[in-house]
């Protein structure tokens, strides 16, 4: 039995994947009840299941790019799926919403080791800091590519003379609406509140080093509108709010509905995926 | 005697076709619906003959609930579960989903002749063997 399916989501052109038709081939060949052979099959199911289910959400992003705000639901908590899902995403470049799920993912992740690391026993903390570091435990270490940060990252859209088209209070973004083939430009930055009328989303970094000044590299992403393309560097105080980046584009000429993905990093390392729907009219 | 019939209602075929194929070896019969639009038409024309139900949350509305608030599919399946438990009131239903944390989901599954599994943790023999309790 192959894994390939030629219309997975309807109207969206499967992805191939041969690891995914390898694992599915070595399942079916594990019959029995034995204990190990159920504990191999177990493992296998858990890879299969990591592989079908982000090349699914992939397609389902491109038929329904909305659907970003709802993926988070669908995201597990046991690292070995999340690490086999990122593999998946690696051979999956080139697709909108390959970026967002990684984004996502890394995010569970973070979570998932900094609560490992704050419940690591008082021994090993000892030990830690006395220069002795299990292997296990090495894994939950503060890195130096990472610098912790816990605030919102905010989200609104201006018109080209810098007023607010939608993310102020005045115009709150879940009910404002953006006039169609007009210049504008999305505004992003980060505070420690989230940000009245603006798109907030937390943004917590948890497993790096410790330090008052903060940076993230920012860029945008969109199946449906062109933005611009490239990496913009926020850095900032972490205790005040940074100043905003700004990516021009053009709202199409006719009226509907566009996810905008904004994504956060960290020297090369994807922090944060954040999606805001916004209604051209 | 016939063996049971088990209404399968989910879009994706990756692993779906992993849980029919168990279930074939295990003679049940097995009718795929990938559509939420063909749902009610089959549950209409062939829903007294249905043992057991399994359903997915996240699904294209198509046009039966588009004016519904599906959250872009991925509750389409509580609004089918709703149209289902109206038509077969007491026919058991497994809610297998990669979203089994909804509140939706929760909230049902605490209701008679419901079981709410994630496709993570339940591997085909052991939708069998949910499906086997759930028939007794």
């Amino acid at each position: 039995m192959t894994n390939q399916s030629k219309d997975q989501v309807e109207g969206v052109p499967a992805i191939e994947s041969k690891v995914a038709d390898t694992l599915s081939a070595a399942y079916d060949l594990l019959k029995g009840s034995d204990p190990i052979i159920e504990d191999t099959r177990r493992s296998l199911w858990r890879r299969l299941w990591a592989e079908n289910t982000t090349r699914e959400w992939i397609q389902r992003l491109e038929a329904e790019p909305s659907f970003c705000s709802e993926l988070h639901h669908g995201i597990p908590d046991d690292l070995e799926v999340l690490n086999a899902m990122r593999a998946s995403l690696t051979r999956a470049r080139g697709h909108f919403g390959t970026y967002f799920i990684l984004g996502l993912l890394n995010a569970r992740i973070e979570r998932t080791n900094a609560e490992r690391y704050k419940a690591q026993p008082a021994w090993e903390d000892n030990n830690r800091q006395q220069g002795f570091c299990g292997l296990e435990s090495r894994k939950y270490l503060p890195t130096a590519d990472r610098i912790n940060y816990s605030g919102f990252v905010c989200i609104g859209i201006q018109n080209s003379h810098a007023e607010w088209l939608c993310g102020s209070p005045d115009k709150p973004y879940q009910t404002s609406a953006i006039p169609k083939n007009t210049a504008c430009r999305i505004a992003v930055w980060c505070q420690a509140e989230p940000s009245a009328g603006s798109f907030s989303e937390d943004l917590l970094i948890e497993t790096g080093l410790d330090s008052d000044m903060v940076f993230f590299y920012v860029q945008v992403d969109c199946a449906t509108l062109p933005l611009p393309y490239g990496r913009k560097k926020l850095f900032f105080h972490r205790k005040v709010k940074s100043e905003s980046l700004y990516f021009d584009f053009f709202t199409p000429k006719r009226k509907g509905s566009h996810a905008v993905c904004i994504q956060l990093f960290q020297s090369q390392s994807l922090v944060k995926s954040a999606t805001m729907v916004i209604h051209v009219l | 005697m016939q063996p049971p019939k088990v209404l399968f209602i989910e879009e994706d075929l990756a692993s779906v076709r992993f849980y029919i194929k168990e279930m074939q070896d295990e003679k049940l019969e097995v009718v795929h619906i990938r559509k939420a639009d063909e749902v009610l038409n089959k549950l209409d024309s062939a829903g007294a003959t249905v043992s057991l139900i399994i359903l997915d949350s996240a699904m294209p509305p198509g046009k039966s609930y588009e004016s519904k608030a599906t959250e872009s599919g991925t509750q389409t399946g509580q609004f089918l579960f709703a149209d289902i438990r109206e038509r077969l009131p007491t026919v058991p239903i497994i809610i297998l989903s990669n979203f089994s944390g909804l509140e939706w989901i929760q909230k049902a599954s605490e209701k008679p002749k419901v079981k709410s599994l994630n496709k993570l943790a339940t591997l085909p023999s052991d939708l069998i063997k949910h499906i086997r309790m759930m028939l007794k």
